[in-house]
């Protein structure tokens, strides 16, 4: 956010930031569908300065 | 003192795991370029006290230390030089080559000022990360504590007096946060008792660190993890030195940075904070000892004292670590990347210790221990430059600077603010 981002959504950790390699991967797969439904909901949403989207 | 290498041999040679190992003194000074520098250990013995120097690790034992007496060599050092094995090298990408010039444009660190003793070992090569790694220690803190064995019956021509002991009570509390890197491969990096995994904080008495409860380990060398650099650590003798004039030191906060996920960061940030209310702490110096993603729980941990009302100092590097030689021009003007890459607004007191970064191209060197050539780019193993020189790191340099200990954490670097 410091960069200058308006959305950014909250990854999972440095070194896997879109998915967790430590679950099934089902479970994995789901966890970054999550993710990249969060990103479309916040391209809907309007903002006015950098804005975190916590991860779901 | 005298050094007899068969000696030296014999004991390094005590680990079947090591193949061979040649012994060699270098003097500050000397046409001499040091290289695949793993670390340097100061000789320190307790001669009085609980424990054993550098506890935890090696086999020796955990037991607390700092009190009691320690015999120390000032301004020398066991320096292990190995070469990365092909597969540490594609395991740990940081483990990458150094080198130290004892004489010239790139003798810009401290450790171009101490006199050594050179191991240069090579081990049994299918050894896997964490072996070679207490293979190449083993073998230097054997041969460190045996030296430092040498000056129990020796009178010390100096002595100084360590202890945190009650002072007026109208001080200012101060307490020194030490953020440490925790290795994010298991089993290596830098070591708190020889714990190095990431943990909660926890407080030290600055004579632990003295004692050697903190090392580094023999396989990232850059960032500041020198075992010699925590004992000799300035930030330490400075605050002893003000403790009681103008200061009461209340201790030193050990926090492990480079937690994977925010939330992690945030629990260590908080965690520390909450330690230094519980001491009481009405001011903070915040110090590190690495780069990068490590900076955001030191941003945090700022802020989190500084909303708890203590006021922070921050001794930090500049994050301009990708410039390899240091021309008027950008000292003028400054990098091209900012000086910090994260941080927060109530972090409003911080002191630069700038860039360790040679005027010009390191110069052809006739003596070159170590090794023989150096690998410049950690991608690239198979391209093998001579080390003999002349070297022009903007050339040959990947990303970052193969001068040992040019991130200059703690300032003891030669380079004054008017070079920089």
């Amino acid at each position: 956010m410091q960069a200058g981002a308006n959305r950014v959504i909250q990854g999972i950790k440095i070194e896997h930031v879109c998915g967790d390699p430590s679950l099934s991967p089902a479970a994995d797969r789901a966890l970054r569908r999550r993710l990249v439904e969060q990103a479309f909901r916040a391209l809907q949403t309007g903002v006015t300065q950098p804005t975190l989207f916590q991860a779901v | 003192m005298t050094i007899d290498p068969a000696r030296v041999r014999t004991l390094v040679m005590q680990d079947p795991r090591i193949r061979t190992v040649s012994v060699d003194l270098v003097e500050p000074g000397e046409e001499t370029r040091i290289i695949q520098v793993r670390d340097v250990i100061e000789p320190r013995v307790k001669v009085v006290g609980r424990g054993q120097a550098y506890p935890g690790i090696c086999n020796h034992p955990p037991d607390t230390v700092g009190s009691g007496e320690t015999f120390r060599y000032s301004g020398f050092g066991v320096l292990i030089s190995s070469e990365a094995l092909p597969h540490v090298r594609r395991a740990v990408s940081a483990a990458t080559d150094s080198l130290i010039d004892m004489t010239g444009p790139g003798a810009v660190t401290v450790y171009s000022t101490l006199r050594y003793l050179v191991l240069t070992i090579e081990t049994d090569p299918a050894l896997e990360l964490t072996e070679w790694n207490d293979a190449l220690r083993g073998a230097g803190h054997r041969v460190a504590h045996d030296l430092a064995g040498l000056l129990r019956d020796q009178p010390p021509p100096e002595r100084g007096r360590f202890a945190l002991a009650p002072v007026d009570t109208a001080l200012p509390r101060v307490v020194h946060v030490h953020t440490l890197n925790a290795s994010m491969v298991p089993g290596i990096g830098t070591g708190i008792y020889g714990s190095t995994q990431h943990a909660l904080p926890i407080l030290l008495h600055p004579n632990e660190i003295l004692d050697g409860a903190i090392t580094g380990d023999a396989v990232v060398t850059y960032p500041g993890k020198c075992t010699w650099l925590h004992v000799n650590n300035p930030v330490l003798m400075s605050l002893y030195a003000r403790h009681g004039v103008d200061i009461n030191w209340v201790g030193s906060i050990i926090s492990r940075t480079r937690w994977g996920s925010l939330r992690e960061k945030q629990l260590s940030a908080y965690q520390t904070a909450k330690l230094a209310r519980m001491l009481n702490a009405q001011g903070a110096l915040i110090t590190w000892n690495h780069g990068g993603n490590d900076l955001v729980e030191v941003m945090l941990t700022i802020q989190d004292l500084e909303r708890a009302g203590i006021e922070t100092v921050f001794l930090t590097i500049e994050s301009d670590i990708k410039v390899v030689r240091m021309t008027p021009e950008l000292a003028e003007t400054g990098s091209d990347e900012p000086p910090l890459l994260f941080s927060v607004p109530e972090a409003d007191a911080i002191v630069s210790t700038g860039t360790l970064a040679p005027s010009g191209p390191l110069p052809f060197m006739a003596r070159v221990v170590g090794g023989k050539e150096l690998v410049f780019d950690q991608e690239r193993p198979d391209v093998r430059t001579p080390a003999s020189g002349p070297l022009d790191l903007e050339a040959v340099s990947g990303a970052y600077s193969p001068i040992f200990g040019h991130f200059d954490n703690y300032g003891l670097g030669p380079q004054s603010y008017f070079d920089y």
